[in-house]
């Protein structure tokens, strides 16, 4: 009688799998970008936050830290 | 190359720091009176401004936005810079930033126990304030995106990336869901109806969680657990993988908040399988958070801060298991509506968030000040109260969240439900609620504690106001570096490629998700029988929304034999068309609402709402006498009725001069009507238009029904 809303909407059916091939192409890229990048750089990059002035003030802190 | 010579305002930082903490604790007592008025329903005080269903989006307001939200602004302002080795691009715009701030919780303090509200969740605010929200916002992002513009650092850290997907899909979700036609000036109607409106809500509201209480701390976590644990992150290669894997499939997630609702059943799975999905990402942040600390254990037993840090990863870690867990369909059945959604939030938001805050605040006040800590030994008993607050208050609430859960679905042998009485279940998990409550309070004197650390450590140091640095300036970098591919710098260069990329990652989830819906608005199937509410019926409606009944009662009944037995009929989408909000809700601390219409006569409601006990003995829902003194505000009534029309409610043309007409014919009959019952009222009292809505839920299906079994 009373039916439920857009469960008959043509060709909705394709949308999850657009879904999925839109992220799984996604990720493939992002795996590929990620494991080409150099060592040199990502060492770089990750020393960021532990240098962030040349000044860098040591004080404040924690007595055994 | 010379040196630039410049210096951070930390003045920025310790005013977010000082609103937060403030915010904190107010939020977290009013929390703390929430939860008590679940036992103790006189704390509601018999006053609207206190009771319950209006302080309630009081709590989560003033915890998400003020508490949390400027604790996520007072670290951003502290490491944004740094990390661009370069103050932030205006500090005007930084104290434009603040002050707007805290003039929006200002008004949200002031509107809220004033019951205006828009009644979806998280997003409660009405029209005046979104505009001004989303002009703050845009501020934060000038300053944002200048801050980088002018950097002295030509790589981006990952943590900024998170802030930069912070500010764009807030932006979106804020602006799609405040989609809104105003009355006046504290009353509008959201420009979607029903499905659609839930469907909006929840993808805002699931995307809230994931873009202002999550990504904004995942950036955090990537600044000061290094910070803290004086090392590295275990691997940025694996915080790149998280980062957009984790904005991509975030998005989607959001229709797992409303499976078995009238949502299509492809949007329901959508959201099912990107949750489980979610996991892997969450995961990976987790780990690559507690993996930072290899080697470094023992550095988490003396710092606090670390101890803070851990906790709080660890939390996310189980939260993020837990929320992919409970959009399962099977879980879901049981535990949505119920007390484990609340002990989930609170997973997060007293372990995630509050305490990485505690572990930013324990690491920069010293910072700010110039000396140690004043009591390591203090810091240390604020984490234990903290997590013994955590367990009591989120053990009971699922136990709680179990016991009633399974009670409302249980049959007896005979086939009938064997708790047919709702509160029946409510009583027995009092004494649950009752813990909870002593949870909360030992978290909130663990923040006590902590105020009174820190501010014996500000004391006993200086601030430093300006903290001088420099660094070179950045030169033009024209050619890439040797073996190094053109496309390598787009990523983590290039501030608006990044913040382009992350808006197309977090717009496709939304676009799939929502535009179906929209598209295929003609196809909704409208019940010939469900009209629009009358004049009365409408105000009673708005009534509803300002006392924020949809906090305790939802409007939903799910496809299951234990509901349609105790409810009735089980909810169709055709129903709401006219729900300018719908008003579905998240939680049964009462039963729901959708079939009340007819059930019991005028008189039970009108008694009912004046003082519950008397009809339903035991019961803790606050009296709402006020309704019965109250005269209805008619000044709206052809705003309203025009403002409906606009937004597709076939009102006939010119029915606004007809409406008030209408409206006394109808409250006129119900007075007449309780007069019958023995009760004496005018019928220009607000229970009257109350009651007319009550009457009127769920009975456009019940009429049909009579209709056919007559042909």
């Amino acid at each position: 009688m009373i039916r439920q809303t857009l469960e008959h909407i043509s060709g909705i059916s394709i949308y999850p799998l657009i879904s999925f091939v839109i992220f799984f192409v996604f990720f493939l890229v992002l795996l590929l970008y990620v494991f080409s990048m150099r060592k040199a750089k990502i060492e770089e990059l990750s020393q960021l936050p532990l240098e962030d002035s040349l000044l860098n003030p040591k004080k404040g802190g924690y007595p055994n830290a | 190359m010379q040196a630039d010579k410049f210096s951070y305002d930390n003045r920025i930082v310790r005013l977010f720091m000082i609103a937060s903490v403030t915010f904190g604790v107010v939020g977290m007592l009013v929390g703390l009176l929430a939860a008590m008025q679940l036992y103790w329903p006189e704390l509601n005080f018999g006053m609207p401004y206190t009771s319950f269903g209006r302080i309630r989006p009081l709590h989560t307001n003033a915890v998400i936005f003020a508490f949390i939200g400027n604790a996520m602004f007072m670290g951003i302002y502290y490491a944004l810079p740094r990390l661009c080795k370069s103050p932030m691009f205006s500090p005007f715009l930084s104290r434009v930033n603040f002050w707007g701030w805290q003039l929006i919780i200002l008004a949200a303090a002031i509107t809220l126990p004033l019951g205006i509200t828009t009644s979806k969740e998280y997003a409660e605010l009405e029209w005046p304030i979104d505009i001004a929200i989303a002009l703050i916002w845009v501020v934060f992002g000038i300053n944002m995106i200048g801050t980088l513009v002018k950097r002295r650092e030509r790589h981006i850290y990952v943590a900024i990336w998170f802030f930069i997907a912070t500010w764009v899909t807030v932006a979106v979700l804020h602006i799609v869901n405040s989609f809104e036609l105003p009355v006046s000036l504290f009353k509008s109607y959201s420009l979607y109806a029903g499905v659609q409106d839930a469907l909006v809500q929840w993808w805002y509201g699931h995307n809230a969680v994931a873009f202002f209480l999550t990504t904004p701390f995942l950036g955090l976590m990537y600044y000061y657990l290094p910070k803290a644990a004086e090392r590295p992150v275990y691997s940025y290669r694996l915080s790149i993988l998280h980062f957009w894997t984790l904005i991509f499939l975030y998005i989607w997630a959001g229709p797992h908040h409303l499976l078995y609702s009238t949502l299509p059943d492809w949007a329901q799975s959508l959201g099912v399988v990107f949750s489980i999905m979610l996991i892997a990402p969450s995961w990976g942040g987790m780990v690559n958070g507690l993996l930072t600390l290899r080697g470094a254990w023992d550095k988490v037993q003396e710092n606090p801060v670390l101890k803070f840090m851990v906790v709080a990863v660890t939390c996310y870690g189980m939260s993020t298991f837990e929320g992919p867990m409970l959009s399962l369909k099977n879980v879901n059945a049981i535990a949505h509506f119920s007390d484990w959604v609340v002990a989930h939030v609170h997973i997060g938001g007293l372990g995630w968030n509050g305490f990485m805050i505690f572990g930013m605040l324990y690491w920069l006040v010293p910072k700010l000040y110039g000396r140690e800590i004043f009591s390591v030994k203090l810091a240390n008993a604020h984490f234990w109260l903290g997590s013994l607050g955590i367990i009591f208050y989120a053990v009971p609430m699922y136990f709680a969240a179990l016991v009633q859960g399974l009670m409302w679905k249980e049959f007896t042998p005979e086939g009938i439900l064997k708790y047919p009485n709702f509160l029946e279940t409510t009583l027995q998990i009092i004494p649950m609620y009752m813990l909870r409550s002593i949870g909360g309070a030992l978290y909130l004197i663990g923040v006590f504690v902590m105020i009174y650390n820190l501010m014996k450590t500000a004391y006993a140091g200086k601030f430093i106001g300006e903290e001088y640095a420099e660094a070179p300036p950045l030169s033009p970098a024209t050619h890439p570096e040797p073996g190094e591919h053109w496309h390598r710098r787009l990523f983590e260069r290039r501030p608006f490629l990044l913040t382009i990329f992350a808006t197309v990652a977090i717009l496709i989830g939304g676009v799939v998700e929502l535009v179906p819906t929209f598209l295929i608005e003609s196809n909704v199937p409208t019940i010939a029988s469900v009209k629009p509410y009358t004049p009365l019926e409408l105000e009673g409606r708005d009534i509803y929304i300002r006392e924020g009944c949809v906090g305790c009662h939802s409007q939903l009944v799910r496809p299951f034999r234990s509901e349609t037995a105790r409810y009735g009929e089980y909810s169709k989408s055709g129903e709401y068309v006219y729900d300018h909000p719908f008003l579905w809700g998240s939680k049964r601390t009462g039963p729901d609402l959708q079939r009340v219409g007819k059930k019991y006569p005028d008189s039970w409601h009108y008694r009912h709402m004046y003082e519950p006990g008397d009809m339903a003995p035991g019961s803790i829902m606050p009296a709402y006498s006020w309704l019965h003194e109250n005269t209805l505000d008619l000044s709206d009534l052809k705003g309203k009725i025009s403002a409906m029309r606009i937004l597709g409610v076939p009102y006939p043309e010119g029915y606004e001069d007809q409406a008030e007409a209408d409206l006394q014919t109808q409250a006129n009959s119900i007075t007449k009507n309780l007069k019958s019952e023995g009760v004496n009222t005018s019928s220009d009292k607000e229970i009257i238009a109350l009651i007319a809505y009550l009457q009127r839920l769920g009975t456009d299906i019940k009429l049909k029904k009579t209709e056919s079994t007559n042909n």
